[in-house]
């Protein structure tokens, strides 16, 4: 077996850290599906709207919210890696750095994200197929799909990446309280995205992404300024 | 093979080990002791490419520890002091989330240790005691088959029926070539296990010797009066136990508590009796 990067090997990474965190996807995907009719349907309530905000503004909920769990998951998943006492079984694992990295990356990214999403369309489609009030149409009849180019998704990527691997080995106070920090912002982008589809056209959700890259762009370098030394050495 | 040559390491400021040399071939179990904070952690963790040493290397069969490959990491378990366990798994649970990546690893034996060691493969870690914890942690580390077992403080935690059988387990894994070492302060429970021994001070390695190699150069006498020329006495009952050196080539029962006193309190003297 290759003594850099090697499938099989990386494969079965895959599967350990997958098994090895049962609770912690099973309590995200819970979340999710429980958690999002009743939210979209609470902030429609809030705003003191009616249940017709069409299929932009559910799209713009489940992004931030999707977005959300996965930015907050890699604390709890591989918050012990960066621990002495849990860190040492998760380095001695016969595998190679860099495929622990990229399962960690592969995981927390894409997989996760991309089954939450796909968890919270399927939802979204069903209570569109059940003509329930708020899901008139369809989530691919979404006007909010012609703004999204090729360059806004490279940013969102970029940013996105960064603060996942920012976040997975920073346990130190500060970045403690960076981190409810970055809740704080989220909630507050949460709502942004919220207000601004509600209240304002189209236009300014895409205003409002480019900002939120901007301030995570600052939070990724502070965070990844944070974690370099377990990143680097990843000795205990 | 265990390698370390001309190792140093420090922590920022505060050095540990500097130029020190130690070879572990396979097929024994060391006794690795010190006072607190000498560093015999410190050098298990070397040994598994946990820490990398400042300057000078230390390989296991030829690779490179820090480098932490796959094929190194395969040969080598390391059982920290303290571990956390995650609550809702069960012992089974963690060998199987393990044994993909040891092919070496064992499910018979497994159970089988479980089974000596008295602890329920199926029980939650929540469910048991730390001691109950630990064993499950040994079985599952000696199934993985690796040929290096390093062990910080295993026997704490254990109660006195649990630490015969692990010494009992580990003479049987030891008879099978592989190669043990162990890190602890209490010497009683791996009396007449450990073989050789290998004693730490501040920065350097004091004694690494085998039983019969130490017992050759020094007597341990039981019983008797306090002696001047004992490198250590302490009066026991029934009388004083001195540690001298053997200049009639007499035979005599290692005591390693007197032993580890005795090298600590002549360490000139001691480089000399086993230069």
């Amino acid at each position: 077996m290759s003594q850099s990067f090697d499938i099989k090997r990386f494969g079965k990474l895959l599967r350990h850290d997958v098994r090895s965190m049962p609770m912690e996807y099973s309590m995200m995907g819970a979340w999710m599906a429980i958690g999002f009719p009743p939210l979209m349907v609470l902030f429609q309530y809030l705003t003191g709207s009616e249940y017709n905000h069409g299929a932009s503004y559910r799209l713009a909920m489940m992004t931030a919210m999707v977005v959300f769990w996965a930015m907050m998951l890699p604390t709890s998943v591989y918050a012990n890696v960066g621990k002495k006492k849990r860190g040492i079984y998760f380095a001695m694992l016969p595998a190679t750095k860099a495929e622990k990295h990229l399962v960690m990356a592969a995981l927390m990214v894409v997989i996760i994200p991309a089954v939450l999403m796909a968890v919270g369309l399927a939802l979204d489609t069903l209570l569109s197929v059940l003509h329930v009030p708020g899901w008139d149409t369809f989530f691919w009849q979404a006007e909010v799909w012609q703004f999204l180019d090729v360059q806004m998704l490279v940013g969102i990527a970029v940013v996105y990446v960064g603060s996942m691997f920012g976040m997975m080995f920073a346990n130190t106070v500060e970045s403690k309280g960076f981190r409810t920090m970055l809740q704080g912002l989220m909630f507050l982008w949460f709502m942004g995205a919220f207000m601004s589809v509600m209240l304002v056209d189209l236009l300014e959700v895409q205003d409002i992404y480019w900002y939120i890259i901007a301030v995570e762009a600052v939070l990724t370098l502070f965070l990844a300024r944070l974690s370099r030394h377990r990143m680097d050495r990843m000795t205990y | 093979m265990i390698e370390i040559r001309n190792l140093d390491f420090s922590y920022k400021k505060t050095p540990v080990f500097e130029d020190i040399n130690l070879t572990f071939p396979q097929g024994a179990i060391y006794g690795l002791l010190g006072e607190n904070g000498v560093g015999k952690t410190t050098l298990l963790k070397i040994i598994c490419g946990l820490q990398r040493p400042v300057k000078g290397t230390c390989t296991v069969d030829g690779l490179t520890s820090h480098d932490r490959l796959p094929a190194m990491l395969q040969r080598v378990v390391f059982l920290p002091d303290e571990v956390t366990l995650p609550d809702n798994s069960t012992p089974q649970k963690y060998v199987d989330e393990l044994a993909p990546f040891y092919p070496t690893f064992s499910q018979g034996t497994f159970l089988h240790l479980m089974q000596e060691l008295e602890v329920e493969p199926a029980r939650k870690f929540r469910e048991m005691s730390f001691g109950q914890q630990k064993k499950s942690l040994i079985a599952a580390s000696l199934s993985l088959g690796t040929d290096y077992v390093l062990l910080d403080e295993p026997t704490n935690g254990l109660d006195i029926p649990s630490k015969a059988q692990f010494r009992s387990i580990l003479s049987k894994i030891a008879d099978e070539g592989k190669t043990i070492i162990i890190s602890t302060h209490q010497v009683k429970d791996v009396e007449n296990l450990i073989d050789p021994i290998v004693i730490l001070s501040h920065n350097a390695v004091l004694l690494d010797a085998s039983v019969q190699k130490i017992t050759e150069r020094l007597f341990f006498e039981y019983g008797g009066q306090e002696r001047d020329d004992a490198l250590y006495s302490e009066l026991l009952p029934g009388g004083y136990m001195n540690v001298v050196p053997n200049t009639t080539g007499a035979e005599s029962q290692l005591n390693i508590e007197a032993l580890f006193n005795a090298v600590l309190r002549n360490k000139d003297r001691i480089r000399e009796l086993f230069a």
